[in-house]
């Protein structure tokens, strides 16, 4: 396996409160670890005030931490100063929840600003990829406008643009969908994707909106309390959430599953989770046909991550060779937890087709 | 009252001079009031150059500045401006109490519509590896553009009634013949004509400025 483009080695990183010299410090990010894998869209995820802010600063070496290593790309922030801190930075581009574009610049002259400060001064060359990168995300006609006559969609479109115009490695979004409508997020997510696809670009996505990471994200961490609360693939992170600040999110994302226990099912309740293919079979009428199960549906949510499929029921089954079911829904993939066993075990075969065997 | 007896040619190069010690005056205003003003903004408190010693200084001395009222100022500043310019009578005289008096003013103007830039612009432009120099001249000095000129524009009107001020040490100008002839030799038809002058002036200044930031405004 490659290294990781970004890693955190225990990152702390505390700011002073209350009056200088007296107020006490505020813990932003506690002994955070953190491995961003190369071509990955990376979501780093968190409620206001986990520290992703703090963290998004650190990554973009706008600030150092109080202890800690971090590498970007290969070298150790931590040992760069001067100029090669500033070229460090540029192979990071920096996408901002409100576009921070310059107002009294152009489209195609706030796409060239990145360049002008790197210090190319071939006019030719810098229309080239000025036109290039407006090709890219789509805004060739409006490179002449300036950022007020454009809608937020198309401002953060020319973010994006000047992000990438000096070819870095990784692009860091900060929020970056967080002020967009969701039809427009969904067309600013489609081009990360296609940057990440096409380009080999690293993505990584600082938000507070579960839905953002579920969209494009291939791994996702959870930021709580300026501490990595979980990380993960998406899937696993979403489907089954083991930190409590990750369940929060998550039904923030999708609203609250129905609670079994309050609708006085009786039987057995358990929450089966299909991914991919196994989304699309009617393996649960299969169940109910030839094992004779019956079940309820309590609740549960479908959907897709990334592309992918997936649901995730809470069923109560009741009757039939439960055990039998069980054994055949792990065999088709389906990860099956027990929410609630039926008093007096999991029924098998009745007993009288047994006798009958015998 | 007989505006027969006005001596238009009188008033026509006093209000040449008037126009000289304002144009004078605001160029160098803006020549030394723009890098203090700018000084100020960044070794501000979270600026990019965090300074508290030399913002508190360079706080102080403008605020000393500007609270000395012109009118003293234009006295005590007599053997500086003699030791500048020569003379501290007509239009070369009055320029160096007039820059004095405004600059502090300019710089704050400065300072102020420099914090009205959006903060995130220098977060991004630091982001993109920008070093502290760039910054300033190709993000912050552009968008605060529109703010700086309101700024000028306030500070040429400013400078419009200090030169009638400066008329009653000498430094010539419209406000001079005001004093010299409207008040002091009761001649109210001088006092109108001049007073009127200097309210076209003012007019025009302000709405030249508008029409400059308007032009300059993006947001």
């Amino acid at each position: 396996m490659t290294p990781p483009i970004i890693s955190l080695r225990h990152v702390t990183k505390s700011y002073a409160t209350g009056a200088p010299g007296r107020g006490s410090a505020n813990v932003a990010l506690d002994a955070v670890e953190l491995d961003i894998p190369r071509g990955d869209i990376f979501g780093i995820i968190g409620a206001s005030g986990a520290g992703k802010s703090t963290l998004v600063r650190l990554i973009n070496l706008l600030e150092r931490p109080d202890s800690g290593a971090i590498r970007v790309n290969g070298r150790d922030s931590g040992t760069v100063t001067g100029g090669e801190l500033l070229k460090l930075r540029r192979e990071i581009g920096m996408v901002f929840q409100h576009f921070n574009l310059l107002s009294a610049r152009t489209v195609a002259e706030n796409v060239a600003f990145p360049l002008r400060l790197a210090g190319v001064r071939d006019k030719t060359q810098i229309a080239a990829r000025v036109s290039e990168l407006l090709g890219r995300v789509g805004l060739s006609d409006h490179a002449s406008k300036y950022p007020r006559q454009l809608s937020g969609g198309q401002k953060q479109r020319v973010g994006i643009a000047r992000a990438l115009a000096c070819r870095p490695p990784i692009l860091l979004c900060d929020e970056a969908t967080s002020a967009l409508d969701p039809e427009t997020t969904r067309s600013v997510l489609g081009l990360l994707r296609e940057l990440n696809r096409e380009l080999g670009l690293t993505v990584v996505l600082i938000t507070h909106e579960m839905d953002v990471v579920r969209q494009i994200c291939h791994r996702v961490a959870v930021l709580d309390h300026g501490r990595i609360a979980e990380t993960g693939a998406v899937e696993d992170v979403f489907l089954h959430p083991r930190h409590p600040a990750t369940r929060v999110l998550v039904r923030e994302a999708f609203g609250e599953t129905l609670v079994h226990d309050r609708l006085g099912a009786s039987g057995h309740v358990v929450r089966l989770t299909f991914l991919g293919a196994a989304t699309y079979s009617p393996i649960l009428s299969h169940l109910a046909r030839e094992q004779g199960v019956e079940f309820t549906l309590l609740g549960g949510k479908l959907g897709t991550i990334r592309d992918e499929p997936f649901a995730q029921l809470n069923v109560a089954f009741t009757g039939g060779d439960q055990r039998a079911a069980l054994a055949r829904l792990k065999a088709a993939g389906i990860s099956v937890e027990t929410l609630t066993e039926p008093a007096g075990g999991i029924p098998q075969q009745p007993l009288r087709e047994f006798a009958d065997v015998v | 009252m007989s505006f027969d007896r006005i001596d238009w040619v009188q008033i026509g190069y006093a209000a040449l001079d008037t126009l000289a010690m304002l144009g004078g005056a605001l160029f160098f205003t803006v020549l030394f009031g723009l890098p203090l003003g700018v000084l100020l903004f960044l070794t501000g408190r979270g600026q990019l150059l965090q300074q508290g010693a030399v913002y508190a200084g360079l706080s102080f001395v403008l605020n000393i500045l500007r609270s000395v009222p012109f009118i003293i100022l234009l006295i005590v500043l007599m053997p500086v401006t003699t030791l500048i310019t020569g003379t501290s009578l007509g239009v070369r005289g009055v320029i160096p109490p007039l820059v004095v008096g405004t600059t502090a003013f300019f710089a704050r103007l400065v300072e102020t519509a420099l914090r009205e830039v959006d903060r995130g612009v220098i977060d991004a432009s630091r982001a993109m590896g920008g070093t502290t120099g760039q910054i300033v001249f190709h993000a912050l000095l552009p968008e605060a553009l529109p703010g700086i000129l309101a700024g000028v524009t306030v500070t040429a009107i400013v400078l419009v009634d200090y030169t009638a001020m400066s008329g009653a040490i000498g430094g010539g100008g419209i406000g001079d013949l005001a004093i010299r002839y409207g008040y002091q030799r009761f001649q109210t038809e001088v006092m109108i004509v001049t007073v009127l002058l200097l309210v076209i002036l003012v007019q025009l200044l302000q709405a030249g400025g508008n029409r400059l930031v308007q032009h300059f405004s993006r947001k």
